[in-house]
């Protein structure tokens, strides 16, 4: 009698991967933006070009950063960003991949805003680890969206700052994300 | 056979889940479609070390440049390998837009009054739109301020005025290599022997190797095609080191001015014959106007 779950499960699976392309919600306007406050300086930069695709069936979703995509309000840093921090020339991507938890539960059919937990993989400056956030989906008029704020260490992406500049930028970013998500037609 | 469903059904199962992150990954990848990528810092300052990189301020950035020369290491130890003497440059420089910069500078060597503008024509890119090389072009005049030499005779102010005009091509091949290659031309309104031109042509070549993410070695040489034969052609090696705001540019020459009319038109030391300066520039770059960017 076990079968008979497996045997949905599967049914499930295999449906999943056939039936998800009408499923899936997109957007290539998502605003990523992060901080490094420390007493001497403030560093911020913010990206209105990420992607994200947006899995309604499954709760998968995947974000893709442009690094060179980061505006800021300091032009040498951003240079310094590029050039010294990030290496986006051999880095050019930051990528996140990963699904809701227990996103069944959710009964998303009414408007409203739902915390989630969300895990996956993030992958920064070539380095990928796993990670689990706190986010907020929320659903109105058939619109989909997507929030998170939280912080990243610099280490954890192996991002070295020198000695000399150390005591001026913070270790630890704050990045927000949010992204509205529109339905996919190919 | 119950087991061996479990362990297919184990194995499937996150394979399928994967695939799917992958799929989707890959959906958006094509979405983004290809972009158009900016070759960044191919040098890492407005100079090599003499003479200017393709490169400008910014939007909204003033550079605080400090340069000095040093007497020649061949005085040896006892003027600290030349030391105790130096030739310095003061220069403000700012970029007005994103394509145009502009620069004012006081040198000691014959009290020379500068000031120039650079924009920048090309930017090399690749991706969706494709540039393979950056080009900049630079307009100064430098003003000699000295009393005058022979003050019994008419001096006219025009005869102060030196003109410089250069084209500067650069590539920057890969992200540790980048290469520049200008050409000059030096106006000068009054020359001090008949066997001097009034108008250079010169040749530059210029190259950065990086060797960390902050340390850069960088060499530059000048070739003057007509100048009097006891003049000599500038070359220099150093080493960019940065840190955060500041740019120490650390290096070895055979000149001692700082300004276009000065080292292309009037050096006359040679490698050589040891005639070697120890010469460094600082740059603070200060950011005056912040990017406004819509939100």
């Amino acid at each position: 009698m076990i079968l008979k779950p497996i045997f949905t499960l599967l049914l499930i699976s295999v449906f999943t991967v056939v039936g998800f392309s009408q499923e899936k919600y997109f957007t290539k306007e998502a605003e990523i933006t992060f901080v490094s406050k420390s007493e001497v300086i403030v560093i911020d930069g913010t990206n209105k070009k990420s992607g994200s695709i947006f899995n309604i069936n499954t709760g998968e979703l995947v974000f893709i950063v442009i690094v060179d995509d980061f505006d800021f309000h300091i032009p040498l840093a951003e240079e310094h960003f590029n050039e010294n921090y990030l290496e986006s020339e051999v880095y050019p991507k930051a990528k996140f991949k990963g699904k809701i938890k227990d996103y069944q539960k959710l009964d998303l059919k009414k408007d409203g805003t739902y915390p989630v937990i969300v895990e996956g993989e993030m992958k920064i400056h070539g380095v990928t680890k796993d990670v689990t956030e706190k986010g907020i989906l929320s659903i109105e008029n058939g619109e989909i969206k997507a929030e998170s704020h939280f912080f990243i260490l610099l280490k954890d992406y192996n991002i070295k700052i020198p000695s000399l500049v150390s005591d001026k930028v913070n270790e630890k970013i704050a990045i927000s994300v949010s992204a509205k998500y529109k339905p996919f037609n190919p | 056979m119950k087991h061996i469903i479990y362990i297919l059904v184990c194995l499937f199962f996150p394979v399928l889940s994967f695939a799917q992150l992958d799929e989707m990954e890959d959906l958006l990848e094509n979405e983004m479609g290809e972009r158009t990528d900016y070759a960044t810092a191919t040098f890492k300052s407005t100079r090599v070390i003499n003479g200017h990189s393709v490169e400008r301020m910014q939007k909204g950035d003033l550079d605080f440049r400090i340069s000095h020369r040093f007497g020649s290491v061949k005085t040896g130890a006892y003027e600290l390998f030349g030391i105790d003497h130096s030739t310095s440059l003061l220069s403000l420089e700012y970029g007005i837009t994103d394509w145009l910069m502009l620069g004012i500078g006081r040198g000691t060597y014959k009290k020379t009054f500068s000031g120039f503008a650079k924009f920048s024509l090309l930017r090399q890119c690749s991706g969706a739109k494709n540039i393979p090389i950056s080009a900049s072009y630079l307009i100064g005049s430098e003003l000699n301020s000295m009393h005058w030499l022979n003050p019994e005779r008419d001096n006219y102010f025009s005869s102060r005025l030196s003109y410089i005009h250069q084209l500067l091509i650069a590539r920057k091949l890969n992200r540790r290599i980048s290469l520049q290659l200008s050409g000059l031309i030096v106006h000068r309104n009054l020359v001090e022997t008949i066997s001097e031109n009034n108008d250079l042509y010169v040749a530059g070549i210029a190259g950065r190797i990086k060797i960390t993410n902050r340390l850069a070695f960088c060499s530059e040489y000048f070739y003057t095609f007509n100048n009097a034969s006891n003049y000599t052609n500038p070359f220099s090696i150093g080493f960019d080191i940065e840190t955060g705001s500041h740019v120490f540019q650390i290096h070895l020459t055979n000149t001692t001015a700082m300004q276009e009319a000065g080292f292309l038109g009037d050096t006359m030391d040679l490698w050589s014959e040891g005639n070697i300066h120890i010469g460094f520039n600082i740059t603070r770059v200060f950011t005056l106007k912040k990017q406004e960017h819509d939100s």
